[in-house]
């Protein structure tokens, strides 16, 4: 089983819409997928139509309860969704009361091991304990970062926070939400990147394509396959698959 | 990733799945789906080893799926190119680990084809999410290569959602007033059914009950059809060289035969017994050498293991070399079945072994007891068996080996015959104490066999200028890592030959073959 995070510091980047894409095409793929809705505002879990559940974090994080029997299908066979919980908001402070508090995730995630090939972690923004705890769990973090200097800028500190408590968190990036329109996007698209990060070459456009996700509520290949949206996440995964050990292309 | 198993019932004969799905979106908020069609393959070996080990295999398109028979749980998937034949041909993974495991030298053949029609529904909660798949698949089977279809019960299947399964139990609450529940496996047995097998219908194994009151005309012509039934059942997938084991099977069908033929003496004519001994010992003949050179191929994983890691890819020059030839002989053989001489054969010993005994043949043995004679024809072997092993010693020439192999072989196969008639118990233990003596023996023969056939291979490749040094080199190393373990089976012939000739053994022999004087 193998673990991604979608993370950046900064939020509205296009985590969410990367987790909800990414995991339907990883379907496509042939790989059984689960995906964590770990952000409280639960827009991956409005995406794909489900109700979020309530007051069960407490309960999961001290073992009390089976993971599994939140999780929801989806209407795409094989994608699973583990829905937001509007408590995350107080994981921060629960994961604070329990030993080895950044391995709790890691732990959480063992028994599904049997049941997925991969697991997308859909994060919340800034550091947190909960962020932290997706940093040691997954085996790769995917940073959508926007081709703007603030969002360079946030995947720097990202870096700089794995390096200084010497986390072994391999990172790769790509850009999202560029517009090809503005030179800035352009420039920043073409110029050098963080050595530190592995930097894909897909770049997700901004498109109305994406955006309407929220009318849609289902994944961009569904309802707009032809897309350059749709074609430009299916290359994402195709790169992101070569890149990591164990995940498939697309047929 | 799911929990709860799907739901299943039969569509009453005379509905369609159009009518049931129509029904259905009355009721409730549903989707329908566009109808699909798909072609399923169910994948076996010849012997049928995943059903002897509770799996069955399914492939549709690219997917391949192995399942537990009993529950239908999906064990392990893989996807291929084309349809899957051999087990070590498939990506890397635990499918393939299992299916090398179980079926070993024995390729997949496709045993049953089901092509499904599919209507699929989606029921829809109020913010439009699917809860709950109905699919009404409408089935029809053929077995490989033949179009005539047949037409199986359709099933309704309500295909739970994880975190729906409320919506599930509805449902099937309300269908179960009018729907007949039907298993949500057995669609292999069902389309075996529909086109006239059943899974297991063959095996290689002596399986027949014979009665002590049985005459032995009776009971010969009996063992000589299975054996028959054996050996025909064996001659397509040889002559289409499938995999090595059909050859086997039919040269094992073709060896017990023989040795029924000399062994149980004086049941039928001089005559017919010369004439379809000397048609058989040919069958044993133009199957000899292919044989020997599947024997060969098979052998290589054993051969690296004789050699250092960096020498395996040396041996690939001898490996194509073989196979060349393996090809040629193959071809002859496939002629050679095809003849009229063969097919003849064939037909002739049938209508000879389904003739009625009861007319007599007027021989000696034909109307005794089978219990009898085949108590006679054990003891005899037993005791030649005991002579010719306690006679040989360290110093002994490889063909006394070789002849004591042969009647540990007869010996093996009458106790193989007439296992019916004794205790399971007994007789199981003795032909088990038997393999391991064989076992030494055959080992034995084998390494020599490979050695001498290696050095002569090598002798051709030079004459033909296709011999690499480092092959000829590795090919050296064998030859005496070969001759070394054949001394080794020497060394162990003591021991091996002590259990057979032990105290408590010739007790339980006496026991059940020695025959009574006056019978």
């Amino acid at each position: 089983m193998k673990t991604i995070g979608i993370y950046n510091i900064k939020g509205g980047v296009g985590k969410t819409a990367t987790a909800v894409n990414l995991g339907h095409v990883a379907v496509r793929a042939g790989l059984r997928t689960l995906i964590w809705d770990l952000d409280p505002q639960g827009a991956a879990t409005f995406y794909f139509r489900i109700k979020p559940k309530i007051k069960k974090s407490r309960r999961m994080l001290f073992g009390k309860s089976d993971l599994d029997d939140a999780i929801k299908a989806t209407d795409y066979e094989g994608l699973d969704l583990l829905p937001a919980d509007f408590s995350f908001r107080n994981m921060d402070l629960l994961l604070n009361k329990v030993k080895k508090s950044t391995l709790q995730l890691k732990r959480l995630l063992k028994p599904l091991a049997k049941d997925y090939d991969l697991i997308i972690f859909d994060c919340p923004p800034s550091i947190s304990l909960v962020s932290e705890n997706v940093f040691r769990a997954a085996d790769a973090l995917l940073v959508p970062t926007i081709p703007t200097i603030l969002s360079q800028r946030t995947l720097s500190q990202l870096l700089d926070f794995i390096e200084d408590n010497k986390l072994d968190t391999r990172v790769l990036s790509f850009y999202s939400m560029a517009d090809i329109r503005k030179s800035m996007h352009r420039n920043i698209c073409a110029s050098a990147t963080d050595p530190r990060c592995t930097w894909l070459k897909s770049i997700i456009p901004y498109t109305v394509v994406i955006e309407n996700m929220g009318m849609e509520r289902r994944p961009v290949n569904e309802y707009a396959p032809a897309s350059m949206a749709g074609k430009a996440y299916r290359a994402l995964w195709n790169e992101l698959a070569s890149k990591i050990k164990g995940l498939n292309k697309l047929p | 990733m799911l929990k709860q198993p799907p739901v299943c019932f039969f569509l009453p004969a005379g509905e369609t799945a159009e009518k049931i799905c129509k029904c259905l979106a009355k009721l409730m908020d549903c989707q329908i789906e566009p109808l699909v069609s798909s072609k399923l393959r169910y994948l076996e070996s010849f012997d049928w080893r995943l059903h002897q080990a509770g799996l069955q295999l399914q492939q549709t398109g690219s997917r391949l799926e192995l399942q537990d028979k009993q529950s239908g749980e999906i064990k392990s998937v893989a996807r291929v190119k084309g349809l899957a034949k051999w087990p070590m041909d498939l990506p890397e993974g635990e499918l393939r680990t299992s299916l090398c495991k179980i079926l070993d030298m024995r390729a997949l053949i496709p045993i049953v084809s089901v092509d499904t029609k599919s209507n699929m529904l989606s029921l829809r909660n109020a913010d439009e999410k699917t809860v709950l798949r109905i699919r009404v698949d409408q089935y029809e089977c053929h077995a490989p290569g033949v179009a005539k279809k047949f037409e199986l019960p359709a099933r309704v299947w309500l295909l739970p959602l994880k975190g729906y399964e409320s919506e599930l139990h509805q449902l099937e609450g309300l269908l179960t007033e009018d729907l007949e529940r039907a298993p949500a496996t057995g669609l292999l047995d069902e389309a075996l059914s529909a086109i006239g097998r059943k899974a297991g219908d063959y095996s290689s194994k002596l399986d027949f009950e014979l009665h002590p009151d049985m005459n032995t005309d009776r009971a010969m012509r009996l063992i000589l059809l299975h054996l028959l039934d054996t050996l025909v059942n064996n001659v397509e997938g040889t002559k289409s060289d499938i995999d090595s084991e059909f050859l086997h099977d039919l040269r094992v069908a073709t060896r017990r035969t023989r040795s029924a033929l000399s062994q149980v003496k004086k049941v039928f004519p001089l005559a017919v017994l010369e004439d379809f001994k000397a048609r058989f010992a040919w069958v044993g003949q133009i199957t000899g050498a292919t044989r020997d050179m599947d024997v060969f191929q098979l052998e290589f994983s054993g051969f690296h293991k004789l050699l250092p890691d960096r020498m395996h890819a040396s041996l690939e020059p001898l490996r194509e070399f073989n196979e060349e030839r393996r090809l040629s002989e193959q071809r002859a053989l496939k002629r050679r079945l095809n003849s009229g001489q063969f097919r003849d054969m064939i037909k002739q010993w049938r209508e000879y072994l389904l003739k009625d005994p009861e007319g007599g043949e007027g021989t000696e043995n034909a109307g005794r007891s089978v219990l009898v004679v085949s108590q006679e024809r054990i003891w005899k072997m037993y005791r030649k068996v005991l002579k010719e092993g306690r006679a040989i010693s360290a110093d002994s020439p490889p063909e006394d080996m070789h002849e004591l192999r042969k009647s540990c072989k007869k010996l093996r196969y009458l106790m193989e015959f007439f296992r019916s008639l004794y205790p399971e118990k007994l007789i199981g233990a003795q032909i088990k104490v038997l393999k391991v003596l064989l076992n030494n023996l055959g080992d034995y023969q084998d390494y020599e066999v490979q050695a001498d056939k290696l050095m002569n291979i090598g002798e051709q490749m030079k004459k033909e200028g296709n011999a690499p040094t480092e092959t000829l080199m590795a090919m050296g190393v064998l030859v005496a890592g070969l001759l070394e373990r054949q001394n080794q089976a020497h060394k162990d012939f003591a021991s091996c030959f002590a259990g057979f000739d032990s105290d408590e053994n010739h007790q339980a022999i006496r026991t059940m073959f020695k025959p009574v004087i006056g019978k």
